[in-house]
């Protein structure tokens, strides 16, 4: 469907190389991609596989000495940007090619205005004067929707929200109407509901000016709901390009479909993620042959010895794979995530196209050589079977109507000028051996539960009982003895973990603070929990530093581990992980769960994460959960509207269904000023009279499901 | 906004409370007595030293001293021990030749740290980044006493100009022509020397601050704009590379007491590092006790300018402070 577009930019041959201490690494090596007018090229990865330097390289923004472009062509409207001077490279970045970046709290200058920052692009690049510019600024905000732009073009970055400063950035990149614009990571830095948001207004956009867009992102949600070509980077080369569509019925490359199996979806709980092996490797030593044979399980001889190119095999299709050809064979079948969300059963043919008895005769074609089938991998159910209350023999976590307060104080006798209710009358519970998932938007009090569980905070109010006994009345040595029960695992692997201690330091730490182990003992325990969190136990001796994010995450599950603990809070412990290491630690996750007896209190923002590895959910809003269910019935029975609004934030894998409204607008209210009536009330769509004059309480809806809503 | 000045006022009121009682406590616990000062003259009787004890209250108790040394001191009845002067004719005198040293000085600090800082950043790795290296370390590690010896027989013998004091000894009834340049002669050799190693060590602050600014994710979205380099280094990153000189910048006023200490005397400056140097050593208590009064004053004026610049350079700074205090 692309070859009869005009083609608006070429990247041919392109390489990017950074010169390092320890040797060079070719960070792109060789790749081609071709951009059409007003359309979407989506580049897909996992981190250090170059799909930002790619970014940065068409806009000419590697930096000296240490990185250069070493060769090929970016050729935009006829012209090759690699050759032209500066000054006329200066011209196009912004003007013609726009970007955003992955980080909207780091990429806005914090010293500067938000309108002084849209308007300096449309002074330098349009000449206005600055009452002209500013008047363009106040249409370019109300066009990405920033609310009231008339005060908000006059404040800084730091009093907006997240989602704000995206569109804030989006509007900096499409000022001078761009022909193409390069979206490196939009959405990755934001929570779902405003992930869907954003999604929409460049897709409006995008319909609206008629730019091109290069995506760059590692959610396949986003590539299909935004994309029309994707191509696939692994190692520093592009391993598959297809049109959206032919890509999520039939990936081909063995990444590709990794990367499909590694992704929770949501409706597809019990299966066991088929996670990739291993790691993307390090660029300084790239395996000989096909870079992705250490990881493969296809990989033969001839893998480990050539690498393939990138060569065409369809009209809409390159894959660069010696395991892969147009010869005859058995297909691979059966994405996970397919968008038919009723059978949750394996080994589906996805998605139905309009033209699909066409893409079926096609398909007839392709094959993977000797018919080695990819989805015969076990996938017997674990983990996480479903939940039954009969199960559950007792509580080990039992929060009864807890509350944290934090106050606000100012002026010069520092009175109490108002109070965050950070956690508001929140009851729940957690059996042993089972995962309760906490779900909600960045700000509503998921983090000051988990600490306040662990008791690394006082509660305003409330008790927490672990088996029993209330972990507020507890003191001294009976609360030291109950901590080594309850351990936490962190969200950022790399600041978690102390930079100045040996790994097996880290680990072991908690050993000798309690007087389990030391000496000879301790190095016997711990290389026994490097062994049981899947690390060589000869690493012990190693600094974080060190280690890939996958590996450290390892690192704080042994951690974690190393007291025999019966409940693990973990704190957004898989979000910072790319999809294959993602999936790895929560098999890893679920493995230990059933081999320890393990309960977890999993918090995290990913419904489908949460539904994926959780036996039980409880969805919380500002403080309070506004409903709780068995996790296996999440997708038939949510009834609370915000509940609803997240599955549907949640990207489908499914490029048919893309251009839907977002379901929730705004962000989340500050927790300050709480509305009188239902706290979600003034985002909700269904809102009533009722709602806003009164909290409706959490009631059973019917057996094990808690719902807060008046109109559920 | 109101509360904010009114907090720091009195928070800074209190600690200088605190200061002027552990200073004073501290001068007049160590051991020696100004009456001791010259124990070896026979015409000093026991008589003689009972008198001079009664004479500056050194025979009442601690608190009444210390509430008699802050009176005199706010009401300017407080003499020196030494010659009987007013302790603040005497500060001012020196402070009034103290002060060109110091503003030059300080000038050519920061006037020559910033861009030599910024341009070594901007051109990291380069035969100019690699010499400023050089010579920063070069002039860190070469002690000033050193330089400034050499520094004087060269100008001496070059320009046959004495660079000693404030100005040509005997020569105060020459023309107002001839007097200026002469004065400044005196003066820059020594704000040179003061700002050399100022220089070095600021420049290598800025341009680790620089280098750290321009990898940034906002410089990245600066370029990515289209604007020019000069715009993204001067105005985007600069801006924010500034932030933390605005601290020290405050921080640099107490450098007025005591700063220059070395400078003073090898060039026989009479100011007041030399002044409170001399008042030690004649155990001068109201001149140091003065002088550490004012010393801790510059100090609270200097974090209060910092406090309230970081505010005007910094948009997060007063959110900050609102949202927390």
């Amino acid at each position: 469907m692309s070859q009869d577009k005009e083609i608006l930019l070429e990247i041919k041959n392109l390489k990017t190389y950074f010169r390092t201490s320890q040797g060079e690494i070719r960070a792109v090596d060789g790749i081609n991609l071709t951009l059409s007018r007003g359309e979407t090229l989506g580049i897909i990865g996992e981190s250090g596989c170059g799909k930002t330097v790619t970014s940065l390289s068409i806009m000419r923004l590697i930096k000296p000495p240490s990185g250069r472009i070493a060769g090929g062509q970016v050729i935009f409207q006829g012209k090759n940007l690699l050759d032209l001077p500066e000054q006329a490279m200066q011209k196009v970045r912004g003007n013609n090619i726009g970007m955003i970046f992955q980080e909207p709290m780091t990429s806005l200058n914090p010293v500067f205005r938000i309108g002084e920052q849209i308007m300096e692009t449309l002074i330098t690049h349009r000449m206005l004067s600055r009452a002209e510019a500013r008047e363009r600024t106040l249409d370019i905000m109300s066009k990405v929707g920033i609310p009231s732009p008339q005060i908000r073009i006059d404040e800084y970055p730091h009093q907006m929200s997240g989602g704000m400063k995206q569109r804030a950035m989006i509007g900096m990149a499409i000022a001078c109407n761009p022909q193409v614009l390069i979206a490196d990571e939009p959405t990755t830095a934001l929570d779902v509901t405003m992930q869907a948001q954003i999604i929409n207004l460049l897709y409006q956009l995008q319909q609206e000016m008629g730019m091109s867009i290069l995506l760059i992102t590692h959610d396949l949600g986003v590539i299909a709901e935004m994309a029309h070509q994707v191509a696939v980077m692994y190692a520093s080369r592009v391993v598959e390009q297809a049109t959206v569509e032919e890509l999520f019925r039939q990936p081909l490359h063995p990444y590709t479909i990794g990367l499909f199996h590694s992704l929770p979806c949501l409706g597809g709980r019990g299966r066991r993620l088929e996670a990739i092996q291993g790691q993307v490797p390090n660029p300084l030593n790239f395996p000989p042959g096909c870079k992705f044979w250490p990881r493969c399980s296809l990989a033969d001889q001839r893998c480990r010895q050539e690498e393939p190119d990138l060569v065409q095999i369809d009209s809409n299709r390159w894959v660069a794979c010696w395991r892969v050809s147009k010869a005859g064979g058995d297909r691979i079948k059966g994405l996970p995530c397919s968008s038919s969300r009723d059978d949750g059963k394996e080994g589906k043919v996805i998605i139905s196209l309009q033209e699909d008895s066409q893409g079926q005769q096609k398909d007839g074609q392709l094959a993977l050589v000797e018919g080695e089938r990819l989805d015969d991998r076990g996938s017997a159910l674990i983990g996480s079977g479903p939940y039954s209350p009969a199960r559950s023999f007792e509580k080990i976590i039992e929060v009864r109507n807890l509350r944290k307060f934090f106050p606000i104080r100012r002026g010069f006798w520092r009175r109490t000028k108002a109070v965050v209710k950070a956690v508001d009358g929140l009851s729940l519970s957690i059996n042993h051996g089972q995962t309760l998932g906490l779900v909600g938007e960045s700000g509503c009090g998921k983090t000051t539960v988990g600490r306040l569980i662990l008791r690394l905070m006082e509660p305003t109010s409330g008790d927490v009982l672990f088996k029993g006994t209330s972990l507020y009345s507890l003191k001294g040595e009976a609360l030291r003895k109950i901590r080594q029960k309850m351990q936490i695992i962190f969200q950022d692997p790399y600041s978690s973990l102390n930079p100045r201690l040996t790994v097996g330091n880290i680990v072991g730490e908690a050993l000798t603070a309690h007087g389990i182990a030391r000496g000879r003992e301790r190095r016997a325990l711990v290389e026994n929990l490097f062994a049981k969190v899947g690390l060589s136990p000869s690493y012990i001796n190693r600094y974080p530093h060190e280690f890939s994010g996958g590996q450290r995450q390892r690192i704080g599950i042994a951690r974690a581990l190393a007291l025999s603990p019966e409940f693990i809070v973990c704190d957004e412990a898989v979000s910072a992980l790319d999809v294959s290491i993602q999936a790895q630690i929560i098999n890893l996750l679920q493995k230990l769960q059933e081999e320890m007896n393990l309960s977890y209190l999993f918090i995290a923002h990913n419904l489908a994460v949460v539904e994926h590895i959780s036996h039980k959910i409880a969805i919380m809003y500002l403080g309070q959960i506004v409903e709780q269910m068995p996790a296996d019935k999440l997708v038939k029975i949510a009834a609370h509207p915000y509940t609803l609004a997240l599955l549907s934030s949640n990207p489908v894998t499914d490029p048919s269904l893309r251009g839907r409204q977002p379901p929730l607008s705004g962000d989340v209210p500050s927790p300050i000023n709480l509305p009188p009536g239902c706290r979600f009330y003034p985002r909700c769509p269904r809102a009533e009279k009722r709602c806003r004059e009164e909290n409706p309480e959490l009631l059973e809806r019917e057996k094990d499901h808690w719902v807060r809503c008046w109109l559920c | 906004m109101f509360s904010f000045w009114a907090k720091s006022l009195v928070e800074k009121l209190i600690t200088l409370f605190f200061i002027s009682i552990i200073s004073f406590s501290v001068v007049m616990l160590a051991p020696g007595d100004p009456s001791e000062i010259d124990p070896l003259n026979p015409k000093f009787t026991q008589e003689d030293i009972q008198r001079l004890r009664k004479a500056f209250d050194l025979d009442k108790p601690l608190p009444v001293q210390y509430y008699l040394f802050y009176k005199k001191l706010f009401t300017n009845e407080l003499r020196s021990y030494k010659d009987n002067q007013p302790v603040l004719k005497k500060i001012t005198e020196r402070f009034l030749n103290s002060l060109p040293l110091f503003l030059v000085g300080t000038l050519l600090t920061w006037c020559l740290a910033f861009p030599l800082g910024i341009q070594a950043a901007l051109r990291r790795q380069s035969l100019f980044d690699r010499s400023t290296t050089f010579f920063s370390y070069f002039f860190i590690s070469l002690p000033s006493f050193f330089l400034a010896y050499v520094l004087i027989i060269f100008i001496v013998k070059v320009f046959n100009v004495p660079v000693i004091g404030l100005q040509t000894f005997g020569r105060e009834s020459v023309s107002w022509w001839y007097l200026i340049n002469d004065r400044i002669w005196h003066l820059v050799l020594p704000s040179v020397l003061s700002a050399i190693g100022g220089i070095a060590i600021l420049s290598r602050y800025v341009r680790s601050q620089m280098l750290e600014v321009i990898e940034q994710d906002y410089v990245r979205t600066a370029l990515a704009k289209g604007l020019p380099p000069d715009t993204v280094y001067y105005k985007h990153a600069l801006r924010n590379a500034l932030l933390p000189f605005v601290t020290m910048f405050g921080l640099t006023l107490p450098g007025l007491i005591g700063g220059s200490v070395i400078i003073e005397s090898i060039f026989s400056w009479p100011g007041m590092g030399r002044l409170g140097y001399d008042a030690i050593l004649a155990r001068d208590y109201p001149l140091i006790l003065s002088l550490n009064f004012i010393a801790a004053c510059l100090v609270l004026v200097g974090t209060f300018i910092s406090d309230l610049l970081y505010m005007v350079v910094d948009p997060r700074i007063s959110l900050i402070s609102e949202s927390k205090g």
